[in-house]
């Protein structure tokens, strides 16, 4: 990564963004990703893109394949202009062929009608079916078992549990209203799917093997689980180094901002910012026109652009830095000490990762419950931290969701984390098998029937609407068969 | 009630154990394998080969049916066959190329039409908001820059994920089948046609050389 670059991402340097965000932290339920989608640009169009997730796969293919057939492929058979009359040809004979194109291009959008119902509308049951089938362990383990979904169920299947279960409780939309009984499933459907995960890494904790119904998952698979969960941890602490190439600017940066503290200090004191953002904005706007040092005017510009409805953390957060970049150095700031500082920390990071890197199970096919229980304890160990034994290891994972002073936290953490390793690969498995069974219904019975139900209604309903066209038609086929080709 | 349960349990029953013998097969391992792995990719390439194989058996039919059907002329339906093969093909070929082709062009274009959401700035502003707001709320956990990061990452992958799936799936069987194969295929039939006719010719001649006279055909053809 370039100096500049790094500085761009520290400063923020860029054209300031008009919009406002207008999202709650505290809304019922929302996640971090949720919060982020509705303060997005391009928010409506993400969330529309959302609602279409269950496009993916075979049924977005009929989707896809019908609006082509039935917006797109009428125009260039309609308006080919490789299909013509010879020459010569009279005014009728003309007429004829532009009829015999139009009759041609219409059977397209009856066919996708047609696709759109036989195909689609089959295609949706048949996807609850299945689910059905693979969420039940009384015939989910007849499927190959890295399918079987009864021990973490899909979530399609716990919401349409939580509703039928809602619905014998007497509470539905009518009663409660719309939103509130949507609040209502989701908050049930998030607690089923917390407390299976909760049950599957107790038992993980107790024997190191995942038991689905009578049998057991393989070892090589869980073991496969534990070194992709190790690698994730590991790219997490990663991000955790301060780029060894941007040590100089953070350097710089933080000379700035202690020799510069006590005017920062007052400038910046919650008793002399307005409280208006528009006024804030002034205010600071204010200060760089009266700005000499070009550090400091820096600073201003980097706060003013920014968005205006974070200006006021920036101006924050600069203080809190002076204060962080104190206590690293002990609290006297010298710019060796704080470089030397920002070393230990990349260097203890990178202990970590070397630990993580340790840890891993080395021979995967052949692993046992003891290989798998022997790694990841030592994650838990490693995720583990003692504050008043290592403080510079504490300064680099403080807060951090995967590094933890609680013992009891981080294992709870570790094994869940393990367990929703395998969820996705239990997701996974089934999409295989449910996109199969689904091309599988389409080419050897949905479609067929598409085929005949096509060749039945396209002449009739053409014949009944356009008369005309079925005529000219008729006519251009009878000449064919008596000219030829 | 309990009737309608009881047939429910039993179509239920003999489905998994029918399924569930064809799941155990090698085949479906390895597809299984490729989900497992790659699952996004995976989901994209059966779904197009889903739509390729529905073709497929389309031409298959298009073409057996040409062969046997007997309202064209006997010595014709060869040709029509030909013909409804060089379309089946086509289309195959132009959606599996649209589809690779897309493949390469679907993040590049994704990129561009959202780069007002999803860019480093954007992603910045993003993560110091979210900590200001967790803060004036008096939120207790403040969200870090990696978990914030990592949230807004996976907001942007979710999307891009949907948009390849739709945008490779579309560019093959929209652009692809819809629009080039239709201009194509028709230049294409008579350029298919003329060889044909050609090689029919050729034919005839060779075999009147051999003295086995049959110029009811060649009459025909050149009709």
């Amino acid at each position: 990564m370039k100096i500049d670059k790094i500085q761009q991402n520290y400063n923020g340097n860029y054209a300031p963004q008009k919009r406002q965000r207008n999202v709650s932290f505290q809304r019922s339920g929302s996640s971090m990703a949720e919060k982020i989608t509705e303060a997005l640009p391009a928010k409506k169009v993400i969330e529309f893109m959302k609602k279409l997730e269950w496009m993916k796969g075979e049924i977005g293919g009929v989707a896809i394949t019908a609006i082509g057939t039935g917006l797109v492929a009428p125009w260039p058979i309609a308006f080919n202009p490789f299909v013509k009359a010879p020459k010569g040809a009279t005014k009728e004979e003309k007429q004829d062929v532009t009829n015999t194109k139009i009759y041609t291009a219409l059977r397209q959008p009856i066919s996708a009608v047609l696709a759109a119902i036989f195909q689609i509308g089959a295609l949706k049951p048949i996807d609850k079916f299945l689910d059905s089938l693979y969420n039940n362990n009384e015939f989910a383990r007849h499927f190959d078992i890295d399918t079987n979904q009864s021990l973490i169920n899909s979530d399609g299947y716990v919401e349409r549990q939580v509703k039928k279960q809602l619905k014998k409780e007497g509470i539905t939309k009518a009663s409660k209203g719309k939103e509130e009984f949507e609040n209502l499933v989701k908050q049930r459907v998030e607690e089923i799917k917390d407390s299976q995960i909760d049950d599957v890494a107790e038992k993980i904790k107790n024997t190191h093997r995942i038991k689905i119904g009578e049998s057991y998952l393989e070892n090589h698979k869980l073991a496969d689980f534990v070194n992709r969960q190790i690698d994730n941890y590991i790219s997490y602490t990663e991000q955790l180094r301060v780029p060894t190439n941007g040590l100089t600017f953070y350097q710089e940066r933080a000379q700035t901002l202690v020799e510069n503290k006590n005017l920062l200090n007052e400038i910046f004191a919650p008793n002399k910012l307005p409280k208006e953002s528009k006024e804030l904005q002034e205010y600071i706007k204010g200060l760089l026109a009266k700005e000499t040092k070009p550090e400091l005017k820096q600073i201003f510009q980097e706060i003013l652009d920014r968005p205006e409805e974070i200006q006021r953390s920036r101006i924050e957060r600069t203080l809190e830095r002076i204060t962080k970049v104190e206590s690293m150095c002990g609290g006297e700031f010298s710019p060796e000490k704080y470089l030397k500082a920002m070393q230990e920390k990349n260097a203890e990071a990178e202990k970590i990762i070397i630990d993580f890197r340790r840890a891993k199970i080395k021979d995967v096919k052949n692993a046992t419950t003891e290989t798998i229980e022997k790694a990841i304890k030592e994650v838990i160990e490693i995720c583990h931290f003692d504050e008043a034994k290592n403080p510079i290891k504490k300064s680099v994972i403080r807060d951090t969701s995967t590094f933890s002073s609680s013992k009891e936290n981080i294992v709870k953490k570790v094994y869940k984390d393990i367990v929703k390793q395998y969820k996705e690969h239990v997701k996974n498995s089934y999409k295989s098998h449910n996109q199969i069974w689904k091309i599988a219904i389409g080419v050897f019975i949905t479609l067929p029937i598409t085929c005949n139900a096509l060749n039945w209604v396209y002449p009739r309903l053409v014949k009944a609407l356009f008369p005309k066209l079925s005529e000219s038609k008729k006519a251009s086929d009878e000449k064919k068969k008596k000219g030829g080709i | 009630m309990a009737g309608i349960e009881s047939i429910s349990s039993g179509i239920s029953n003999v489905t998994s154990r029918v399924l569930g013998a064809v799941s155990k097969s090698k085949p479906m391992k390895y597809i299984t394998k490729s989900f497992q792995e790659h699952p996004e990719t995976a989901l994209a390439l059966t779904t197009v080969g889903s739509i390729v194989v529905k073709d497929g058996v389309g031409c298959y039919k298009y073409v057996t049916q040409s062969l046997n059907n007997k309202e064209i002329p006997e010595d014709k339906r060869s040709f029509v066959a030909a013909l409804d093969l060089t379309n089946g093909i086509l289309m195959i070929l132009a959606q599996i190329g649209m589809f690779f082709m897309m493949r390469k062009l679907s993040e590049p274009i994704f990129n561009r039409l959202f780069k007002g959401s999803f860019n480093a700035k954007n992603k910045g502003d993003m993560l110091s908001w979210l900590r200001s707001l967790a803060k004036k709320e008096g939120n207790s956990v403040i969200p870090r820059k990696i978990e914030a990061a990592e949230a807004y990452n996976k907001v942007r992958n979710d999307a891009l994920s949907l948009f390849k799936f739709v945008a490779d799936i579309g560019a093959a069987t929209i652009i692809g089948k819809r629009i080039i194969v239709p201009f194509i295929a028709t230049p294409l039939a008579g350029v298919v046609q003329k060889k044909m006719v050609a090689h029919q010719q050729k034919k005839q001649e060779s075999s009147e050389t051999n003295n086995v006279t049959d110029t009811k055909n060649v009459d025909d053809i050149k009709k």
